[in-house]
């Protein structure tokens, strides 16, 4: 569709309204579970948003403005209009008004000058609620506002019980968050859901979902969406993040060249591996110095990222050590019976079989599925003089 | 308690060596001293290691003390979600920080166990390989002035909803 240069924007804030009020319902769900029990979001039924439980209802009414951002008069026709579809409610009987909060939220101000400020909190005191009623009463008779004229028609309909009821359950939370704020305050709710640094990419994903399920609630595909489902999504979520939550910073071999190789000479997991007749100049040599290198750099990034804390670190490397250990012991008895050039050899199978070729399935977390960690690791510990892989290592280096 | 050196896994030792995580406790208090008739109060030295060693929380720090500390903390929650299981894995090496302090006679304790500290200027090397290290000194510096300023040990503590 082709735009013209200068749009109108009284076009751009209805619809900028439409995604507000889709995005308010998930707020709106998402701080009432916490409250509610399993409560049920609908959009577009009774009100903009309306989030029911067992016990209550609540009904939303979403006033977006972007410019000519005011304040909310006595005689405004965000108010009216509201005050209308509440009063036709309780005439139709659709609402029971006893077990309902009629929440008007707006980006504008109330000013305290106005009958409305009562309003923002709950009223308490007989003397308030009549002022109310009489003020309400006075501008829905005198006012000749032909915006409004249906509106305080609806409200002049009510009996006077009832307009008490009305007012007693009405909230307006006025400056409210607007659509730029509304992500920010959803990320706030969400802020236990994730890792830090993934909200943005978490929230992106739960509103892909949220849109396409109010679409479906908008067609009355579904009656409404449910909080249980919500939650599920979180989850959901929640464990695609998990499986990457470490982060690989080093997917890549690394380059060896024969200089590297000849300056790590002298390093322990290098003569370990020569202690089995690997030469220096091999390329198996280059394999071990990459992964040494690549998961020694990538596991002190994550203790810098705190994304690992150093009790994981130090468990990991008793789990290689226990797993190491075990096929160990097998090949030194093996050994037992074996010449000096036999058990070279063994050794050497040891490690190719075992830590080169394939590898011990032994994980820092769970996904985390990437063996450079691993077989990097067994390096960084042969290093150390920890584990080995010639039956007599210990005496030979 | 502490395991020996040599049974340490290399990485958690190198970057948690007690002389550099020792040397940053000291530049915290040293600063907190500086700008406050308090002493620096032994507790508030486990919380600057999960302070200032945490990448993204060090990052985020303002650059003036002109930012309230609990302003500061509210606004960047996200980082702070996890705060009590962080200082808790910190225990150990903060202590050992503060053991190697007190043999090298770089910090006295005083009788209501206030870290009273050397005077030694902060050492800063100003090469490409140590921005790491300059940027840790510098935070420090700046959060023992912050804290400075803060109320005391209790309310921070519950603040960050630290309990025993």
């Amino acid at each position: 569709m082709p735009s013209s240069p200068i749009t109108d924007f009284s076009a751009k804030e209805p619809s900028l309204g439409y995604f507000y009020q889709i995005k308010y319902a998930l707020l709106a769900l998402l701080t009432s579970t916490k409250e509610l029990n399993n409560p049920k979001v609908r959009i577009e039924n009774l009100d903009d948003v309306e989030i029911e439980d067992i016990n209550t209802l609540q009904l939303f009414q979403t006033k977006l403005h972007i410019k000519n951002k005011g304040n909310l008069t006595n005689s405004s026709p965000d108010f009216w209009k509201t005050i209308r579809i509440w009063s036709e409610h309780i005439t139709n009987g659709l609402i029971d008004i006893d077990s309902t909060i009629l929440n008007l939220i707006t980006t504008e101000a109330v000013p305290d000058s106005s009958l409305l400020f009562k309003l923002k909190t709950n009223i308490n005191r007989e003397s308030d609620l009549d002022d109310l009623i009489s003020g309400l009463d006075q501008i829905s008779i005198d006012s000749n506002n032909q915006t409004n004229s249906s509106a305080y028609l609806a409200y002049q309909a009510l009996s006077l019980h009832q307009k008490q009821k009305l007012v007693k359950s009405i909230k307006i939370t006025d400056n409210s968050v607007d659509i730029t704020d509304i992500d920010n305050k959803i990320k706030r709710e969400l802020i236990l859901s994730t890792y830090p640094g993934h909200l943005d990419a978490f929230l992106e994903i739960l509103e892909g979902w949220w849109f396409k399920k109010a679409i479906e609630n908008l067609t009355e595909k579904i009656d409404g969406i449910e909080s249980g489902e919500l939650q599920m999504k979180i989850a959901n979520i929640r464990d695609s993040f998990q499986a990457d939550n470490l982060p690989n910073h080093f997917p890549e071999q690394l380059e060896i060249s024969d200089e590297d190789v000849n300056t790590l000479k002298n390093k322990a997991f290098i003569k370990q591996l020569e202690l089995i007749q690997i030469n220096s100049n091999s390329k198996t040599v280059k394999r071990a110095i990459s992964d040494f290198r690549r998961a020694f750099e990538q596991r002190s990034k994550w203790l810098r990222l705190q994304l690992l804390n150093p009790e994981e670190e130090e468990d990991f490397d008793k789990r290689l050590r226990d797993y190491w250990q075990n096929i160990f012991d097998i090949m030194c008895d093996e050994a037992d019976s074996k010449s000096i050039e036999e058990i070279h050899l063994l050794g050497k199978q040891f490690y190719i079989n075992q830590f080169a070729v394939s590898c011990p399935q032994i994980k820092i977390r769970e996904k985390f599925k990437e063996d450079f960690l691993t077989r990097g690791s067994y390096q960084i510990l042969a290093d150390s003089k920890k584990i080995g892989w010639h039956p007599n290592y210990k005496d030979k280096l | 308690m502490n395991l020996t050196w040599d049974d340490r896994n290399t990485i958690v030792a190198n970057l948690f060596n007690p002389a550099f995580c020792g040397e940053v406790i000291r530049v915290v208090a040293k600063e907190y001293n500086k700008h406050t008739n308090t002493v620096f109060p032994y507790e508030f030295a486990f919380l600057i290691l999960p302070i200032l060693l945490h990448q993204e929380t060090r990052v985020r720090m303002p650059r003036s003390v002109r930012t309230y500390f609990f302003v500061w903390v509210e606004d960047n929650d996200d980082l702070f979600y996890d705060f009590s299981k962080r200082t808790k894995g910190m225990v150990k090496y903060t202590k050992e920080a503060l053991l190697f302090l007190l043999l090298y006679k770089k910090i006295v304790l005083d009788e209501n166990g206030g870290i009273v500290t050397s005077q030694e200027r902060v050492i800063k090397i100003d090469n490409v390989d140590h921005l790491e290290l300059n940027h840790i000194l510098q935070k420090a510096q700046m959060l023992g002035k912050w804290l400075s300023a803060s109320s005391d040990v209790k309310s921070i503590y519950s603040f960050f909803r630290i309990t025993p």
